[in-house]
């Protein structure tokens, strides 16, 4: 069942059109992440959903009801903002309950409420702390605990862990995720960090220029990206220029590679991850290149390759692999037809 | 080099102070001259004037219509100030820098300029001269000093806190007083001081408006050109000491955030 929906949104600051004919359906207890570069909507996209924004067209359904003109206070969602916003003259205690008066609960049912959120986010011992005394940490902590506490059909989170330190925003990913099993809430996170992304969300909706380009779970994401864009965003990925001369194959270098795609223009562009880019032994069939630098970088080594053309390529290995090539050697690659993509230049 | 340089400008700038509020000194301890005469030596001190200064009916109601007015003028200005900062904070709308620049004229002006403005337009209203006018002659200037005070810390205000209100569940209104308000309570607290002293010590726009009745600064007035009685080094060193408290605390206030 879907939680919420958002159809066929638009939405133009001026002359940019920020959301362009949006479509997404947001699945009860999901955690759905909105992932793209900075401006390409997806903040917009959450705003409109929380009520800070209203579309210039389109619908925004919750739990099936129309949602979309109704301002942020009468829509059950909440929203853990990226800088926090808690309320500095409130202490922890009072910033959890804030929420709970606004739904006129007994006091003794907010005092209960408020003690669950400090022991779920395990700031028991903050609670008359004012916000400026605590870290950036902890004042998230209280942030989500202050979103949650009303109950919201569904939690916002607007680039939560973006001020934390690198160290803090792991935990915090997998405190997170953690929060999602035990709550069995819809989240609906929006990141630039695609790491982020890949480490907590059931499914991933790819946004560039105001448009979802593709939407699916981490794995399919990654190793089968369905456009340019994707591809590009997600990973280390090699995009290489290729000459497409009739639908079952593709030519690179004069060598024509057997491929059945979509692509009717003449040149489109090739995809593989660096670490299914594989040495082969040389025949006169293969794809030539040369060792450019071998770089070490902990767990995997990586190949900065050029073919005969000037293109660079590059390759991942594992670092348990025996080094045995040297910078300058000559090296056959293989391209496994199985994981390349051929996408439109 | 250095050491002679920032001797000559500490040395100027103490001069200068020194120019400055030697007079007020020299007023505060001639108030406790027991001598009908202000000058030096001092032979005996005594509280004499300032007992006087207590039994003056005319200069006690001064004091209490000075009171009158700043206090009035001061809430209106806060009625009036507070929603228009916050109206000037958070929406663009036609107009508005212009607006920015058309409140701050009456503290830009001479208040001369104001005065004699407001002298003539007055009574086109069919506003007489009286407090009433005083107190709107006040109120324009204080609108002002209120705006631009409260205005900085809006903008000082992360704008998240509001939304974040609103995301659990506030009204606009519910948002305002529970959120906003709270945390724009010390550049308030910081204006309304600053507000009362500048009331308490306006003459040129009172001077236009008055009728008979005399705030402080003009019955102050009033009594030096009957020539100076210790009586007034009294009364000024009380004014000098409210308001430079008042001052003092509005500073420290709008420093807080």
């Amino acid at each position: 069942m879907s939680k919420l929906e958002l159809k066929a949104i638009n939405k133009s600051f001026g002359s940019s059109h920020i959301v362009n004919n949006l479509d997404l359906q947001i699945m009860d207890g999901e955690f759905l992440t909105i992932l793209g570069p900075s401006g390409c909507g997806k903040t917009t996209t959450l705003r409109m959903i929380a009520g800070f924004e209203m579309p210039d067209s389109g619908q925004v359904l919750l739990s099936n009801q129309d949602i979309t003109h109704l301002p942020p206070y009468k829509r059950n969602v909440n929203t853990v903002f990226q800088n926090y916003a808690l309320f500095p003259h409130l202490n922890v205690e009072e910033n959890i309950a804030f929420g709970l008066h606004q739904l006129k609960m007994s006091k003794s049912e907010i005092n209960k409420r408020v003690d669950e959120m400090l022991e779920l986010v395990q700031m028991e011992a903050f609670k008359t702390r004012k916000p400026f005394e605590m870290s950036g940490g902890q004042q998230q902590r209280v942030a989500i605990a202050r979103a949650i506490a009303p109950d919201p059909e569904i939690l916002l989170l607007d680039e939560p862990l973006g001020a934390l330190d690198l160290k803090l925003r792991k935990q915090m990913q997998f405190e997170l995720k953690q929060l999602h099993k035990d709550l069995n809430k819809t989240f609906v996170y929006v990141t630039h960090d695609q790491e982020e992304a890949l480490t907590m969300s059931d499914r991933i909706a790819v946004m560039n220029q105001g448009i979802i380009e593709q939407l699916s779970d981490s794995q399919t994401l990654y190793n089968h990206p369905k456009t340019k864009f994707v591809a590009g965003f997600i990973g280390e990925a090699n995009l290489i220029p290729v000459k497409t001369e009739n639908k079952s194959s593709f030519t690179f270098e004069d060598k024509t590679f057997d491929f059945n795609h979509e692509i009717s223009s003449a040149t489109a562009i090739l995809f593989i991850r660096p670490e299914n880019v594989s040495f082969d032994s040389v025949t006169n069939i293969s794809l030539i290149a040369t060792i450019e630098d071998v770089i070490f970088v902990g767990n995997h080594r990586k190949y900065k390759l050029v073919t005969a053309s000037g293109q660079k390529i590059i390759k991942t290995e594992d670092s348990s692999v025996a080094l045995t090539k040297i910078i300058g050697q000559s090296v056959a690659i293989y391209l496994s037809p199985n994981l390349i993509q051929i996408y439109n230049s | 080099m250095k050491k002679i340089r920032a001797f000559i400008i500490s040395f100027s700038a103490f001069s200068v102070l020194w120019f400055l509020y030697f007079p007020i000194l020299i007023i505060i301890w001639f108030s406790f001259n027991k001598e009908s005469v202000s000058s030096f030596p001092i032979e005996h001190y005594s509280l004499d004037w300032y007992v006087k200064l207590f039994h003056n009916k005319s200069m006690m109601q001064a004091v209490r219509i000075s009171f009158f007015i700043a206090i009035s003028s001061t809430i209106a200005a806060l009625i009036i100030g507070i929603p228009s900062a916050y109206a000037l904070h958070k929406y663009n709308y036609f107009g508005k820098n212009l607006l920015l620049k058309v409140i701050l004229l009456p503290i830009t002006l001479p208040g001369i300029v104001t005065g004699v403005a407001m002298l003539s337009f007055f009574p086109m209203l069919g506003i007489p001269l009286s407090l009433t006018a005083v107190l709107i002659g006040h109120t324009t200037f204080l609108i002002a000093i209120m705006i631009t005070q409260i205005l900085a810390r809006f903008k000082k205000l992360d704008p998240y806190l509001e939304m974040a209100a609103f995301d659990l569940g506030a009204s606009p209104l519910q948002a305002f007083f529970k959120v906003i308000l709270p945390n724009i309570k010390t550049a308030i607290i910081g204006a309304v001081l600053l507000s009362l002293v500048l009331s308490m010590d306006e003459i040129p726009v009172t001077f236009f408006l008055i009728s008979r009745e005399n705030t402080l600064p003009i019955e102050i007035y009033g009594m030096m050109r009957r020539g100076i009685t210790p009586e007034v080094n009294a009364v000024a060193t009380l004014v000098f000491l409210v308001s430079s408290t008042a001052i003092f605390m509005s500073l420290k206030f709008n420093k807080e955030n």
